[in-house]
């Protein structure tokens, strides 16, 4: 039933969301200093009672967790009640399809916007950590494997996006928001090993946090910006990978479903 | 007053129907950061050669500014959509306000609604920290008013931004007051710690002295002229903000 | 009708079945080219699925459908691309202005920006909404949202125009300028496929239609052919005291060819109302008030199904 989407139809959904954003485009602009606040607060306000984490300064070891962070805030935060509303109160998406564009055009579209959106969070992320690096200090991106950071990072923004555009497809209430983002995104955003080792719970804690896609995204981006690369990351990008396809695959029948009836 | 109790009663009829999403957002979320924070940042930080006043753990020290920052979220984010809306796009206040209702019973009456959703936060979070073993004293009873009240200071200034605003410009009040000044208000880490410049800043931020006072009443580590300042602090903000909200109520309504 | 061309619609034993209700069941039509067809029926007929099978929006559960040509199991896009849709309820993107809602929708069609803005320019003027195209969705009155969905159902210059319930829940000032724009449509020569619950809406703009109840189709005809068919010339209103109501069986019998009586009022259907009104007088039954007016397709409808059109 679902067909593969065109790449030149989904673009017309990044346009469409473009002439959005140029009436708020502050909103685009404001969304990166969240990672920001956290990386000052903690990275280096907490950050400056705690000392080395495995060798490494922490604000060092905190800094690839929040760029992780972002990728997932700019993909799934800032997009995920916009398209629900869309979805279900707007109507915006039905009278798009009384055009030749076609549910998986849309859905696309959408994961491309915000994958879009969490890659320019991510990149500017980046920047401002190694120019915090530079020139006060302490240097956080400690490896030229660190060149690999912003082409991980949109790898990152793509799977989040696809969850998050699935997860949207099963929110039937406004409150459901409120449960996902308190029962999921917030539980990940602090036990991913964003902001100390997982190596610190039980092994079966630890299991369960090795299934949650931020803490692969969080390893990843590590060991890219730390240089502490090994085998290990390609584990962590086959299994982002594989979320990112299922979730995308499902999202697209799921809005399939809700919007041909 | 009776008008208040109404608004109240009104507020309370439509959480029967929505409290769910709330209490994620009200108990769960300084749960989760204390567990993660406390504990799992908690370990790193007493392996070093923490300063942390009076020579407590890290989770203690953490647990009560967690406290005063969750009534100061829950307090902030129900304080804004919810009024806003009722003012612009329901019109909720336009319709009771052509009852015997008047503003002054609208506004007490959310402040009224807000201090009981914020002491149903900070009692349940006041008990859980209480299973973490962190209260030093009994006087820990009197950090949930003091909570409440950390709450108050933000909602009734909000309320009056919130009747201002036509449509929702919140992100930023969110982005860029609330979120740094959770981080950078002594939740975390102790002020001193902060670049000499900013310590001021942070000291003049009302979250700064929600927290030392509910610091202070659970750890047992209060200072006499201290608290007074604390708690003047944010009853002047609180009054300050009602009296904003009567005036941004009665221009909208009574324009 | 015979018909001169391909058809541009043609519809066999079409229907509609949801998980627990049949909304189409089997219905058979064609509409030629150039021509203003009308679905008439009541709220819940199947007016609405019948179109948004037309339109590609929902799949067909049975029968055969050919709109242009074209299957729209297989060839869905390629039938968008040529049709214009003005659904039931507005569905414009809230979030962009007026006039960026006719230029993204030109996109989504890929017409050429160029094209695309002198054509936004001059549907603008068309609805009349020249002036409000920088204006937020939001700020329209429902009546230029109506008129601004037209606009954007015509941005791709479209072959077939669905117009569902394109004038309910307007003022009758509203709908008098939907209609007009409608006729100038129609004059142009577009093919125009609406439905409406509204008598006088059929009647304005409808070269032929199908009277639809129950999911299926119960008469088809242009308006004049189906009063003809179905009802008298005249229709002679009569409205009693409740009194004389609950004693008048048998009082008004052989005054016409068929009387309906309806809570409110009492219809004779006669070919000379004023006659008939006479005869009721020289019988003596006291009235409230008499109307004699022409037939109109709220008659055929209740003729049919036994029920008015809007209850």
């Amino acid at each position: 039933m679902s067909a593969i989407p065109s790449l030149r139809r989904s673009s017309r959904m990044v346009q469409r969301n473009l002439i959005v954003y140029k009436h708020t485009w502050r909103v685009i602009f404001t969304g990166f200093f969240e990672p920001l606040f956290y990386l000052l607060g903690i990275g280096f306000g907490l950050g400056g009672m705690v000392g080395d984490v495995g060798g490494i300064p922490y604000s060092a070891f905190v800094a690839p967790g929040l760029l992780a962070t972002s990728c997932m805030n700019g993909a799934i935060t800032d997009g995920f009640f916009n398209i629900w509303f869309k979805l279900h109160h707007q109507k915006t998406y039905d009278g798009i399809l009384a055009t030749p564009m076609r549910v998986p055009d849309i859905g696309f579209g959408e994961m491309l916007w915000a994958m879009g959106r969490g890659s320019i969070y991510a990149a500017a992320f980046i920047s401002v950590v190694l120019l915090m690096g530079e020139t006060a200090g302490p240097r956080m991106i400690l490896s030229r494997w660190a060149i690999l950071a912003l082409p991980g990072a949109v790898f990152a923004c793509a799977v989040f996006s696809a969850m998050g555009l699935c997860a949207t497809t099963f929110v039937r209430k406004v409150h459901d928001f409120d449960i996902a983002m308190g029962l999921v995104v917030m539980p990940m955003f602090l036990f991913s090993g964003t902001f100390f080792p997982i190596t610190q719970f039980p092994k079966p804690a630890q299991w369960l946090i090795q299934v949650l896609p931020l803490h692969h995204g969080v390893e990843m981006l590590r060991q890219l910006t730390t240089g502490a690369v090994d085998v290990g990351i390609l584990v962590h990008i086959a299994y982002l990978a594989l979320i990112g396809a299922v979730a995308f695959v499902v999202a697209m029948q799921r809005m399939e479903r809700s919007l041909i009836k | 007053m009776i008008g208040a109790i109404r608004m109240v009663q009104r507020n309370a009829l439509v959480y029967r129907r929505a409290w769910r999403g709330s209490v994620f957002f009200s108990f769960l979320q300084p749960t989760l950061f204390l567990i993660a924070m406390g504990v799992g940042v908690g370990r790193l930080v007493n392996r070093g050669d923490a300063s942390l006043p009076a020579g407590v753990d890290f989770l203690d020290f953490l647990a009560p500014g967690l406290l005063a920052a969750a009534c100061m979220q829950t307090a902030s984010f129900e304080s804004s959509w919810p009024i806003s809306g009722k003012m612009t796009w329901q019109r909720t206040y336009e319709a009771i306000t052509a009852t015997p209702m008047r503003i002054r019973d609208l506004v007490f009456g959310e402040l009224a609604w807000m201090a009981v959703r914020l002491s149903t936060v900070a009692i349940a979070f006041t008990a859980i920290i209480t299973l973490f073993g962190v209260p030093r004293s009994p006087l820990v009873i009197l950090a949930v008013p003091a909570a409440v009240l950390t709450g108050l200071a933000f909602s009734a200034p909000i309320i009056a931004y919130a009747a201002t605003r036509k449509r929702d410009h919140f992100n930023g009040l969110f982005r860029f007051i609330i979120t740094p000044l959770f981080l950078f208000s002594g939740v975390f880490f102790p002020i001193a710690r902060l670049p000499e410049p900013l310590q001021t800043v942070a000291w003049f931020t009302p979250l700064f002295h929600g927290v030392e006072l509910v610091r202070g009443l659970t750890l047992n580590t209060l200072e006499s002229p201290a608290w007074l300042i604390h708690a003047a602090y944010l009853v002047s903000l609180t009054v300050i903000g009602i009296g904003a909200s009567l005036w941004a109520f009665r221009r909208r309504l009574h324009a | 009708m015979p018909s001169t061309a391909e058809p541009f619609i043609r519809a066999r034993n079409l229907t509609k079945r949801f998980a627990n209700f049949t909304a189409v069941d089997s219905v058979s039509f064609d509409v030629q080219p150039g021509e203003a067809f009308g679905f008439l029926g009541p709220n819940g007929a199947g007016k609405t699925s019948t179109m948004r099978m037309i339109g590609c929006a929902s799949p067909v559960t049975e029968g055969e459908l050919h709109v242009i040509g074209m299957n729209p199991r297989t060839e869905a896009s390629r039938i968008k691309a040529r049709l214009g849709v003005v659904p039931q309820q507005d569905n414009l993107d809230a979030e962009i202005t007026v006039r960026e809602n006719l230029l993204m929708y030109a996109r989504y069609f890929d017409i050429p920006g160029p094209i695309a803005r002198r054509r936004a320019d001059e549907l603008l003027e068309f609805v009349q909404l020249s002036e409000r195209a920088n204006a937020e969705v939001e700020s329209l009155s429902g009546g230029m949202k109506r008129r601004l969905t037209i606009a954007r159902a015509l941005i791709n210059e479209p072959e077939v125009i669905l117009l569902d319930e394109p004038t309910t829940g307007l003022d009758p000032q509203a709908r008098h300028v939907i209609w007009e724009r409608l006729y100038r449509l129609k004059r142009r020569g577009a093919t125009l496929l609406l439905t409406t619950h509204y008598m006088d809406e059929a009647e304005q703009l409808c070269d032929r239609l199908v009277v639809m109840d129950k999911a299926k189709i119960v008469a088809e005809g242009s308006p004049r052919q189906l009063i003809e068919q179905y009802s008298t010339r005249e229709v002679l209103e009569l409205r009693f005291s409740d009194e004389v109501r609950a004693q008048l069986d048998g009082r008004l019998s052989g005054l016409a060819d068929r009387i309906e009586m309806l809570p409110d009022r009492t219809l004779l259907y006669t070919g000379d109302g004023e006659r008939t009104l006479e005869q009721v007088h020289t019988r003596n039954i006291p009235l409230e008030s008499a109307l004699v007016r022409r037939s109109t397709l709220e008659d055929v409808f209740l003729r049919l199904t036994g029920r008015t059109l809007v209850e």
